[in-house]
């Protein structure tokens, strides 16, 4: 797919489904259906090509979670196929999978529950690096250890290594979970909504460490969030995911200054600005409907009982991701709308 | 709106002085709120911003007396239509609250209680007095659902049967039911998407001119308050740094703090806009810092930032602009 050598594709996803059993209770039992399933993600095709940060962006439930971890195997995938760097690494088992854990990595939203309490910084770091045979002995291990904790900015490191999480605030945890993340100097890193836990005046500085350790170490990175803002700050390419399908894919900054698919231009217009002399943003959006549920998605494209240009094919047939303007839109109605409307 | 500011002198219908409100923890006294000022000015909406611990939750539980001991209130004033709310009778502040502030919290899915119906949940404080019967109660909840676009067929539903987004409409439509004069609205989109966020800040606009109200927005996300406030104050360890008119204060931020916190999230207003952590993290309540409560991670501290706590002053002009910082002017002029 990529036209050059350079653009290695890390990444390659293709038809992956995550549904999740639904066991019948009582909130269910009138339903008198067998094999209700949550939808969470559900036939999701992308690649990741080296050295890049993809966000994925969408609104709770939309299967973005899932997603990330799928891609770092937390979770068995239901359909579909994953190839890290043309491995197949679907349905490895632990074992065969070891190898490939050293190279994807994760970083959780909640810093507050994700690292071990009982440990010192220094020993969150060292572990790894033990696990995989990288140090074998301690000394090594802390010396490698500050160097972790200096790429993440949690200095003097001599300080920060006997620390535990619970001395750490909020912004220093989230550092050393990225620092954990990168100590096997992996290739690619999920980053699962990394700051929305963290106080205002300190995202910044994650975000920014994020994008600063994509260009110096050359990480490739899946951002995960709800706030496009955000996505568009990281980001190189941005996938916009609704009720488990990526429904537009493309370069960020274009995707919001002019999104063509409806739904990527709901969220648009629903972002509040920070543009208090012009007070017009609070005007009706084009739909008061709320997102479909994913134990029950509606036929056809599942955008369409919320959407102002569906039309009758769109309550029958599902739209595939197809390519317009250098992007992916998955819209049957895009070509008609798009030259007449414009922004 | 602006026309309408012009012609009609604002009047006062809230003001908080020099309020100070204590937490008593095994670690010591975190002092929430050291002496807060505010002003809330009838028929507008007023913003408190401030990152999580910097008291502005304390602050909205503080002007309905809901600190619960052994925390306290210890010190200042809140005055509300000539009387200090803060030396009223637990009777009297009962009545005060629901039926003249009221308060929408911020976790809509836990505010309400699971074992009762809607309607029961929403009629409760109207007939505490017993001067309502229970079907005008009912025929006034049905009307407000109506009003926050719940079909009032609804009422007799538990709250495990509306979504999110509907679950903070009932909350707003059950701060509503006393007729109240001034609502607190704590975090009231935080745990919402931005598309049901977006329908909500709408909907507040909207009952606001409606039904008269005066309201009180506290919140971390400022574009939400450019939004929707006519002035705003950012509250930081538990004083209030800046306060103006909206616009000013987001296009044209005279305390470091406010620059700082303007310059550290992404908006879409600004898409090439680098951003700038503010250096360092919030303080520590239990020991402040001497001085200025800022001045650790100010950029543009002097030697007097770290000795003194700078006195707050206010504008000359109308708009009742004030600001808390040693060296404003001197920033104004540099940046």
């Amino acid at each position: 797919m990529s036209d050059t050598d350079h653009e290695e594709v890390i990444l390659q996803v293709s038809g992956l489904k995550k549904l999740f059993p639904l066991r019948k209770g009582l909130a269910l039992s009138g339903a008198g259906e067998k094999n209700v399933c949550v939808r969470a993600v559900d036939g999701v095709d992308f690649q990741i090509t080296d050295g890049e940060i993809l966000g994925v962006v969408g609104e709770s439930g939309c299967g973005k979670t899932t997603l990330g971890k799928l891609l770092v195997r937390l979770h068995e995938p239901s359909e579909g196929q994953i190839l890290f760097r043309g491995n197949d690494i679907t349905h490895l088992s632990k074992r065969r999978m070891k190898p490939f854990r050293r190279q994807m990595q994760i970083v959780f939203q909640d810093p507050f529950s994700s690292l071990p309490v009982r440990m010192t910084a220094s020993e969150i770091l060292v572990e790894p690096l033990r696990i995989h045979k990288i140090v074998s002995t301690n000394e090594e291990g802390v010396v490698e250890a500050s160097r972790l904790l200096e790429d993440v900015g949690l200095v003097p490191t001599e300080v920060f290594l006997s620390k535990h999480p619970n001395q750490l605030s909020g912004g220093q945890r989230q550092r050393l979970s990225i620092a954990r993340a990168i100590a096997l100097k992996p290739k690619f890193i999920v980053a699962d909504e990394p700051v929305s836990m963290l106080d205002l005046s300190i995202r910044a500085g994650i975000l920014n460490l994020i994008r600063d350790l994509k260009r110096e170490h050359g990480l490739t990175v899946l951002l995960i969030t709800h706030d496009l803002a955000s996505a568009q700050y990281m980001c190189d390419r941005i996938a916009i995911m609704y009720v488990g399908n990526i429904v537009e894919l493309g370069p960020g900054k274009e995707i919001l200054r002019k999104p063509f698919h409806p739904y990527t231009r709901l969220l648009k217009a629903a972002l509040p600005r920070l543009d208090p002399v012009g007070k017009h943003h609070l005007d009706k959006l084009p739909t008061e409907k709320e997102a479909a549920n994913p134990i029950d998605i509606p036929s056809g494209c599942r955008f369409h009982p919320r959407c102002i240009y569906c039309r009758e094919v769109c309550k029958t047939d599902e739209p595939e991701l197809r390519t317009v303007d250098g992007r992916q839109v998955a819209c049957h109605a895009v070509n008609d709308w798009l030259p007449i409307d414009g922004q | 709106m602006h026309l309408w500011r012009k012609s009609n002198p604002l009047s006062e219908i809230l003001s908080v002085e020099d309020l100070r409100t204590n937490y008593y923890c095994p670690a010591g006294t975190v002092r929430a709120i050291d002496g807060c000022s505010i002003k809330l000015n009838r028929g507008e909406t007023f913003g408190v911003a401030g990152e999580s611990g910097c008291g502005k939750s304390t602050l909205a539980m503080s002007i309905l007396r809901l600190i619960q001991p052994p925390h306290r209130i210890v010190g200042g004033s809140i005055m509300y239509k000539g009387n200090d709310l803060l030396k009223l009778t637990d009777k009297e502040i009962r009545k005060i609250r629901w039926g003249e502030i009221s308060l929408v919290l911020q976790q809509s899915m836990h505010a309400l209680n699971p074992m009762l119906r809607i309607s029961n949940q929403m009629i409760e404080p109207l007939m505490k007095d017993g001067e309502v019967t229970r079907n005008e109660a009912l025929e006034r909840a049905c009307g407000l659902l109506e009003l926050v676009g719940i079909e009032p067929s609804r009422i007799d539903n538990y709250p495990h049967e509306f979504s999110g987004g509907m679950k903070q409409r009932v909350l707003i439509a059950l701060s509503l039911i006393c007729d109240p004069e001034i609502v607190i609205l704590d975090e009231p989109t935080t745990a919402l998407d931005v598309v049901v966020q977006h329908m909500i800040l709408g909907l507040i606009d909207d009952l606001k001119r409606r039904m008269d109200l005066s309201v009180m927005w506290i919140t971390h996300d400022l574009a939400v308050l450019s939004e929707t406030c006519n002035r705003m104050a950012i509250m930081y360890a538990g004083r209030i740094m800046e306060m103006g008119l909206a616009e000013d204060l987001i296009l044209n931020p005279k305390h470091p703090y406010t620059m700082g916190l303007l310059n550290s999230f992404p908006t879409i207003d600004q898409m090439d806009k680098e951003l700038e952590p503010i250096p360092g993290v919030p303080p520590d309540l239990i020991n402040p810092p001497v001085g200025c409560l800022f001045h650790p991670r100010c950029p543009f501290k002097t030697e007097i930032c770290e000795r003194v706590r700078p006195k707050g002053e206010m504008m000359e002009d109308r708009s009742g602009a004030y600001i808390e910082c040693h060296n404003w002017r001197e920033i104004d002029r540099r940046v």
